[in-house]
């Protein structure tokens, strides 16, 4: 890991403070998923880690217009200025790999995973929660081999601060494989609170109308 | 245990998974972590991840949040609903006209984006009212909705074929190329069985009683109508085909002509933006983990050995090779029924690929006339026929659930599952023809 010198702790420290003022000042008045109940009416009270997950979300969901601003300026330098630039294509490759992982927490806290819920409409709700139990069980079980077997590598990355070998040279593995097994952990977290949640309820929490 | 039993349980495991409702990623991806500890111990959770790893930092793979991203503005504003319009003042005296221009307009939908979600819920919104209105028969009005609204994976760019090419590393462009005539060849022949059906049975789809005349004027006006989506077709297919930009950049070209033209007509807010991004995440994150589930599975299977216990079962049915290529579509339809086609990909094509990869050129086809390094492009195409059925068939047929969510409550999901019949006929027919005749999809590459 490269250390910084005293500009680059500010950097840092005031990238984060921004994220933090998004995520808690700004975001919550003006995002739809944090300002407008996610269920309908019957939308369950948010838990801490519905928070964290959505408040997360709520500032990375916009990787997505970064990506497509950067490749429109790609483009534009490329054919108007006949000057490419190196570092969009690698920005937009680790960015994009962000989004692919953090979306499935807000996908998983919004219960949008793809399932087939025929035999689960059909039985009463005691068997609901039981077939809920065992669903989560798997998903912890993937999620918790998946950081168990990959940690070891991905924490040499890490504290190696390995590039990603390229032209702009960004430190791509040593920020992403480690991010795998962070998501991985939280996603089971996150499986866990909604089991919680959803236990108590009378009827599953449906995924949104808009899906 | 071998791999035969392996293989078996496998089936089993998922059938039992998906039952008990374990999201699909996940149940694969816990299937993944059973196989790779059976066969190399807690050592073996390191492919899962690096599999994983792999995925997430391919560069092809942007297009998906892009496509969605694009889908999603398009779905929240009314281009799609004004080229609704203007299509149906030009076929106002024709024959099943208002399906025609359905069809029509799912085709031009289709060119500007690459899911098929919301084209067929915004299809559903726009045109089912209208045939409803005019008494068509519900049966031909959802069947063709879906069909033509399934298009949108078909006829390029389409995240089916992107994916195909990222798993099989296929040239994606070529694969472009190549589904230009099957999609026009699938569209258009739902027209002429809209056209024929028409004729025979009136009563099925009835013409508008006008009370006015429809003069050339209001239809060169209505014209204006088709101008915004020919632009974003233009500036998509135009990037791509021209050779500008590659097919991510394409997309992004498209979600910003897409942001343009909804702020040029003033449809532009702040919380359509915000929605639109966060149901791409949210669509993103769902394609996605399925992604990484099934190549966790795939890569602890193909450790285990099962590609090649597979190729081996499929290898010695000792048929001709249009044979083996047949029972692969057979059990590309069967698995359709079931499966997300994401897991398809991802789980068959390893196994299936370098089967057709080996086989003489001159024994596929009718005329044996493919060049060897089309092959996959080809297979590719067929492949990608053979999910315009999986979104149709029952029980699983995704296009069904999508259309039912914003169908009126008295069309039920026997309704629109019957009227699928035909087109998937028409489906299975031209994945047939392109079988036969290899040469067709490779006629634009070169």
């Amino acid at each position: 890991m490269p250390t910084l010198d005293p500009s680059g702790y500010l950097w840092v420290a005031s990238l984060g403070g921004l994220t933090l003022f998004w995520m808690f000042i700004i975001a919550p008045k003006f995002v739809p998923m944090l300002s407008r109940g996610l269920h309908g009416a019957e939308s369950p009270p948010l838990t801490f880690v519905d928070h964290v997950t959505l408040r997360i979300s709520s500032l990375l969901m916009f990787v997505v217009a970064i990506i497509m601003g950067i490749m429109l300026f790609e483009v534009i330098m490329r054919y108007v200025f006949a000057r490419p630039t190196i570092w969009v294509e690698e920005l937009s490759r680790w960015l994009g790999g962000v989004i692919f992982l953090v979306a499935g927490l807000y996908a998983m806290q919004q219960r949008t995973h793809i399932r087939v819920t025929i035999v689960y409409d059909i039985i009463n709700r005691n068997a609901q929660r039981v077939m809920d139990a065992l669903g989560t069980a798997c998903i912890c079980t993937f999620c918790w081999a998946v950081s168990w077997g990959y940690w070891e590598n991905a924490m040499r990355k890490f504290s190696t601060w390995e590039l990603y070998g390229s032209a702009w040279n960004p430190p791509i593995p040593a920020i992403m494989k480690p991010l795998i097994c962070i998501v991985c952990v939280w996603m089971s977290i996150q499986a866990i609170n909604n089991l919680i949640v959803d236990w108590r309820r009378d009827a599953p929490l449906a995924p949104p109308e808009d899906v | 245990m071998g791999i035969a039993e392996l293989s078996l349980l496998l089936v089993l495991g998922i059938i039992i998974l998906l039952a008990i409702g374990v999201p699909l990623g996940f149940a694969s991806g816990f299937l993944g972590v059973l196989v790779a500890y059976w066969k190399l111990g807690d050592r073996g959770f390191f492919i899962l991840g690096q599999r994983m790893y792999d995925l997430t930092i391919e560069h092809a793979l942007l297009a998906v949040p892009l496509f969605i991203f694009m889908a999603m503005l398009l779905e929240r504003s009314n281009i799609a609903k004004d080229m609704y319009d203007s299509m149906s003042v030009w076929m106002s005296r024709t024959k099943g006209g208002i399906a025609i221009v359905t069809s029509v307009m799912a085709m031009i939908m289709a060119a500007m984006s690459g899911i098929i979600g919301g084209e067929i819920v915004l299809l559903g919104l726009v045109a089912l009212p209208q045939m409803l209105r005019l008494n068509y028969d519900k049966h031909l009005a959802c069947g063709t909705i879906c069909a033509a609204g399934s298009l949108g994976t078909m006829i390029p760019p389409s995240i089916v074929l992107i994916i195909y090419g990222v798993v099989t590393e296929t040239s994606i462009h070529s694969l472009f190329k190549a589904a230009i005539i099957p999609g026009l060849l699938l569209g258009f022949s739902y027209i002429v069985y809209i056209s024929i059906r028409a004729h025979l049975r009136p009563q099925d789809a009835p013409l508008p009683e006008l009370d006015f005349e429809v003069t050339l004027r209001d239809k060169i006006i209505a014209l204006k109508g088709l101008l915004p989506p020919m632009l974003l077709v233009g500036a998509i297919l135009g990037s791509i085909y021209g050779g500008i930009t590659g097919i991510t950049e394409a997309a992004a070209i498209g979600c910003i002509g897409t942001l343009l033209l909804i702020t040029l007509r003033g449809e532009m807010s702040m919380s359509l933006f915000m929605e639109a991004l966060q149901r791409t995440m949210r669509s993103t994150g769902t394609i996605m983990w399925v992604t990484f589930g099934a190549t966790a599975l795939a890569g602890a299977y193909s450790l285990a050995g099962g590609p090649t216990f597979i190729a081996g079962l499929i290898l010695g049915l000792d048929v001709p090779p249009m044979g083996i290529i047949l029972v692969m579509m057979v059990i590309f339809l069967f698995l359709g029924a079931l499966l997300d086609w994401i897991g398809i990909v991802l789980l068959v094509m390893p196994v299936f690929l370098p089967i057709v990869a080996g086989m003489d050129p001159a024994d596929i086809g009718l005329l044996g006339n493919l060049s060897p390094s089309h092959v996959s492009v080809w297979f590719g195409i067929l492949f990608c026929i053979n999910m315009q059925v999986s979104f149709l068939s029952p029980p699983f047929g995704p296009a069904a659930f999508y259309l039912k969510s914003v169908a009126p409550p008295d069309i039920s999901l026997a309704d629109i599952f019957k009227g699928f019949l035909p087109f998937i006929g028409i489906q299975i027919l031209v994945l047939m023809v392109m079988m036969m005749f290899p040469e067709i999809t490779t006629l634009l590459l070169h």
